[in-house]
């Protein structure tokens, strides 16, 4: 589903990524982990072009997103991001944050479609009414499943820690994405909100959903994740299934690594 | 509650200050408000510094013209109707537009050569013509039954014109001289174009003074460390500054330019000038109307102040101004504000957007350099620069309201978008990120996101922003907008009192910024629902 291939990013003369080549297939799991300051946000945030990529490919969807030339909006509908600082909309309540993208995308189709006559995209049919019905729905039925439908119209502020990221997690949801990318999640709660927030993301694996998740949480890494990547210095020195990754550590940095955070 | 503690109190000390200033006048003789100027009033001295003889030129193959307007001359100076038109410019009376019909050879026409730029006697407004001459063209046609044609033209080619035969008459402030006989019959003259001195009554300096020389020798004799105030523009003016074609000398005197006569009178009375040199018919009604408030005792005065005010205020509809000046002042502030919250938030979101490539950057220096501009130039400057350069230049017409409103959109567009900038900065970058994550573009993130935070942000900066401009719209008057500062000017030149109506301006002007206050309070409050850090 995505295929990173040779991408390397430089902050003007600062070589961050330095060629980095990874397969993702749809339900996958992908944990990265590795030191501070190795790239694994710039990794992360390269994917959905949050940084514009040095150089390389990335295939999404058979597109190559990378390439400047494509409207990477379009794209970015389908690749959720949950951000370390939750990043909830404080001018919004919380169903708002999450109705907000649905809605604007929807309308923006509806218009598209009608526009130019396109009877057969079922967006030529629908209203800006029902459009924002639907969206309230699913929205309510979201915050159900996070048992946060009574805050639906709170804001954000009020809220602490690990109920703003739950919320996080479903707006970026609400979108249906192919894949959600997680630049540690759980880093900045307070450790009695950790688990929630990972039981979460955990029910989410359940479902199948593909998610690529830069964590320091090395047990969650070990029990959800399919595939671990080790990056250091802007390369992937190690990759694998979690058992054989953590067991059996073949790269010295990755050895060294995994003594001092386990 | 502390707010509100705060709000009582500026109120509370408007009201005794308000008190003060009364109870001050109530008090007898030793108020040091008025007490300098009680026995004082303003003299005029008898004798004519200048002398010029006004009368129109008549075309001279029309005899029978020419006897028409000399009889039509003494008529008008009979029955009032002369002094009427004098009193629309000198007096309280309002100036009186004069259309001119379109040239047509075959028509009963009276064309009349003027150049129009001599007020109060000829001069333009828009397509309309003003001025004592005009008013009298007007009355000249009526009474010869004939439609009026004006023609305006360089002061040089108004004598030649009916000089040639090309216009019936001249009536352009025309003084009567040898050498324009050869072209034009003079009628009558019509008006004695003098200057006056006016002096404090306790100066005597002038006394003995039996001629002009002994006057102009007197204040030449001064020096130049004294003050002469005159009216702007006028001949007085001129005389006082010297002008060889006029043949007038000047004084080594420093000349204060005033908008009108009795403002002169008055600082003359606040000792604040030495002498006023202004034309002998406005001279007349100022002096007298300043000299009976002077003479009262100062309790009296400021009563009599007060009962003026009221009287042009409520009875000679003075009202209606102050509101239709209140609205011009809103409206300008208002709609003023909003262009340029637009226009602010518009050039912010450019300065803003991440410049790697030409496009912005381009756009980025184009609003740089604008407010530059316009936070490099006085807001007068703009106004007149506008409303005398730019409009005519791009030949379109607006309102001096109009102006103001763009004007001060315009100008405080580069003062918000400075403001608007430092708001979006203060907004935290993820905010733009999670847009951009979900597929918001740059623009919409902007709109629904970033800009709301923003302004709630600089909110009360943004209420001083408001404060500023209501307060500055006093200098619209420039390009001729009526705001509260002209209201309650017209109050002051027609009772030929300025204390009271100015003293009602401020108050208004505070009421205004305590209400807006408040106002803006109570908006932050509201917004701050979503905010519970504050
Ligand atoms: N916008 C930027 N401009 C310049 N340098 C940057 C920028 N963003 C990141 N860097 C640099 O790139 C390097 C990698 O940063 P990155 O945030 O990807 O590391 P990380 O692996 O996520 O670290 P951490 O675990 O601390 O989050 C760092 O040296 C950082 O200073
Ligand atoms: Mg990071």
């Amino acid at each position: 589903m995505i295929d990173v291939i040779n991408l390397t990013k430089k902050f003007d003369d600062v070589d961050v990524l330095n060629g980095i080549s990874v397969k993702i297939d749809k339900g996958d799991i992908i944990c990265v982990i590795g030191p501070s300051g190795s790239g694994k946000s710039t990794f992360l945030r390269c994917l959905n072009c949050m940084e514009d990529p040095s150089g390389g490919q990335i295939i999404f969807n058979g597109v190559d997103i990378a390439d400047t030339k494509v409207d990477i909006n379009i794209h970015r509908r389908k690749m959720g991001m949950v951000f370390q600082h939750f990043n909830l909309f404080n001018n919004k309540t919380v169903i708002e944050n999450i109705m907000l993208a649905p809605v604007h995308v929807q309308v923006k189709d509806m218009k598209r479609a009608k526009r130019k006559k396109l009877k057969d995209d079922p967006a030529y049919n629908t209203t800006k009414a029902e459009i924002i019905k639907n969206a309230r729905e699913n929205a309510m039925k979201l915050l159900e499943r996070i048992g946060l439908a009574d805050k639906a119209d709170v804001y954000p502020s009020t809220l602490s820690g690990g109920q703003k990221q739950r919320v996080a997690i479903v707006r970026a949801l609400a979108m249906n994405p192919d894949v959600i990318l997680f630049d540690e999640p759980t880093s900045a709660l307070d450790p009695e909100m950790v688990g929630e927030v990972l039981d979460l993301m955990k029910s989410l694996a359940d479902e199948g959903m593909t998610m690529i998740i830069v964590t320091h949480e090395m047990g969650f890494a070990r029990e959800v994740a399919n595939k671990v990547l080790f990056i250091d210095e802007g390369l992937i020195l190690e990759s694998g299934a979690p058992e054989e990754f953590f067991s059996n550590p073949k790269h010295p940095r990755l050895k060294e690594f995994l003594s001092k955070v386990l | 509650m502390k707010k509100l503690n705060k709000f009582l109190f500026l109120a509370l000390s408007m009201v005794m200050a308000l008190s003060l200033l009364t109870g001050c006048s109530k008090d007898s003789e030793d108020s040091q408000l008025t007490t300098d100027n009680t026995s004082v009033s303003a003299e005029i001295i008898e004798l004519d510094l200048t002398s010029e003889e006004y009368a129109f030129g008549v075309d001279k193959n029309q005899p029978e013209l020419l006897e028409k307007t000399n009889t039509f001359i003494s008529e008008i100076k009979a029955d009032g109707t002369f002094d009427e038109i004098c009193n629309n410019y000198f007096g309280d009376g309002t100036p009186v537009a004069v259309k001119s019909a379109v040239y047509d050879p075959d028509k009963d026409q009276l064309v009349v050569a003027t150049n129009a730029a001599f007020e109060p006697f000829e001069y333009m407004e828009g397509d309309s013509y003003y001025g004592i001459d005009m008013e009298i063209a007007a009355r000249l046609a009526d009474y010869l039954g004939m439609e009026l044609v004006i023609q305006n033209m360089d002061f040089d080619a108004v004598c030649l014109s009916v000089g040639q035969h090309k216009c019936d008459i001249a009536m352009a402030g025309l003084t009567v001289k040898e050498d324009r006989k050869e072209y034009v019959d003079f009628s009558v003259s019509y008006y004695n174009a003098a200057q006056k001195l006016i002096v404090k009554s306790n100066d005597t300096s002038f006394d003995d003074c039996s001629s002009v020389e002994e006057i102009e020798a007197i204040i030449n004799s001064k020096g130049s460390g004294i003050k002469i105030g005159v009216q702007n523009g006028t001949t007085g003016q001129i005389y006082c500054e010297g002008d060889e074609d006029w043949g007038f000398t000047g004084f080594p005197a420093e000349t204060i330019g005033y908008k009108n006569g009795s403002l002169a009178v008055q600082d003359l009375l606040n000792d604040n000038i030495d002498y006023v040199i202004i034309d002998s018919a406005p001279a007349t009604c100022i002096t007298k109307a300043i000299n009976e408030m002077q003479t009262d005792s100062a309790n009296a005065s400021f009563a009599r102040k007060l009962e003026k005010f009221k009287e042009i205020f409520v009875e000679q509809d003075g009202y209606k101004m102050v509101l239709r000046g209140l609205k011009n002042t809103l409206l300008i502030a208002i709609l003023g504000l909003i262009i340029g919250i637009l226009i602010g938030t518009v050039i912010a979101t450019i300065r803003v957007i991440p410049k790697y490539k030409v496009l912005p950057r381009i756009l980025n220096a184009i609003c740089s350099f604008y407010v530059g501009l316009f936070r490099g130039t006085p807001i007068v400057v703009q106004l007149l620069v506008f409303y005398y350069v730019a409009l005519p230049i791009l030949n379109a017409h607006m309102t001096g309201v109009q102006v103001a409103i763009w004007v001060f959109g315009l100008n405080s567009g580069a003062y918000i978008s400075e403001i608007m900038r430092s708001g979006i900065l203060s907004v935290d970058a993820g905010q733009m990120e999670a847009g951009r994550a979900v597929g918001l573009s740059f623009g919409t993130t902007m709109v629904k996101i970033v800009i709301p935070q923003a302004v709630k942000n600089i909110l009360p900066t943004l209420g001083n922003e408001f404060i500023a401009l209501i307060k500055e719209t006093s200098v619209v008057s420039f390009v001729g907008a009526a705001d509260l500062y002209v209201a309650f000017n017209y109050i002051g030149s027609n009772s030929y009192e300025f204390m009271v109506p100015y003293l009602v301006m401020a108050i208004i002007y505070i009421v205004l910024v305590l209400i807006i206050s408040l106002g803006i309070k109570l908006m932050e409050r509201s917004l701050r629902k979503s905010d519970r850090r504050n």
